[in-house]
């Protein structure tokens, strides 16, 4: 069992990246959590120390919207961000408050 | 085009490694944190100031946070110091203090997921809020003129004390 934590809205707020505000996800849809964890170490070269893991029902009930481009495999980008701070510090928040935070325990990646 | 309709995703915690920078503007505020200790509250507010000093330090050059995140706005720093001497003072130790991908400084109160209150120094003469509650979330940008906070503001805040 993987520990519980919350996550923080400063860790789900967008970029711009490109002339348009996103935040990059991954699809786990049928991954055990030890493949979550080595995919999201592929993916960004180092171990992690937590993660979020959300429904997209529910982000889209926020309203944000999922866009599962697949590049690299798996990524999904979260968009439909306002282009107003609070507007985004507002929906961050609901991001929050859905999400499942997860950390990483002894034996998985972690941060060097 | 998407390939595949993801009813689940991930996000990682955003980490960053830390910039080695020592402005004298960052000193000002670690020096405000050292010396403002008369009482109680005095020493909470400088050591939340120490906190923005701490979070700007790393936020000192574009890029910071990754592709398309911008360096600490001087100007935003300068509002968050006055941002924290109208904080009631129950809210000092519990404030999380962060730079945004935008180059704001915010001030994040969301150890409970489901009581949540963000107050930030977006643009110039600008302050910006955001609170969420399961009965509802609310957000603005607003005039700020140094002399107090907005009322919209102190409603947030009223509302996330209880």
């Amino acid at each position: 069992m993987e520990p519980a934590v919350k996550p923080k809205k400063k860790a789900l707020m967008p970029r711009k990246i490109n002339g348009r505000f996103e935040l990059s996800t991954y699809c786990i849809d049928a991954l055990h959590p030890d493949a979550i964890w080595a995919l999201l170490q592929s993916a960004f070269g180092r171990g992690i120390p937590a993660r979020s893991d959300f429904k997209c029902e529910d982000i889209r009930k926020i309203p944000l919207e999922t866009d599962p481009n697949w590049v690299p495999e798996r990524h999904v980008d979260i968009l439909g961000w306002p282009l107003d701070e609070d507007g985004q510090a507002s929906r961050a928040q609901a991001l929050v408050a859905i999400a499942n935070g997860h950390l990483a325990t002894p034996g998985q990646p972690t941060k060097h | 085009m998407s390939h595949y309709d993801a009813s689940s995703t991930t996000a990682i915690y955003a980490t960053c490694d830390s910039l080695s920078y020592s402005g004298s503007w960052i000193g000002l505020l670690e020096g405000s944190n050292n010396e403002r200790t008369t009482s109680g509250s005095d020493a909470l507010r400088g050591t939340l100031i120490g906190k923005v000093g701490a979070a700007a330090r790393d936020a000192f050059c574009d890029g910071w946070d990754g592709p398309g995140s911008f360096a600490v706005r001087p100007e935003s720093l300068a509002r968050a110091l006055q941002v924290v001497s109208f904080l009631p003072v129950e809210m000092l130790a519990s404030a999380d203090v962060s730079i945004t991908p935008s180059g704001t400084v915010s001030f994040d109160w969301d150890s409970d997921p489901q009581n949540q209150l963000s107050i930030m120094l977006t643009a110039n003469n600008t302050i910006s809020y955001a609170a969420y509650r399961p009965q509802g979330r609310t957000h603005g940008a607003l005039d700020f003129q140094y002399l107090e906070l907005p009322e919209e503001i102190t409603y947030a805040i009223r509302k996330w004390r209880g």
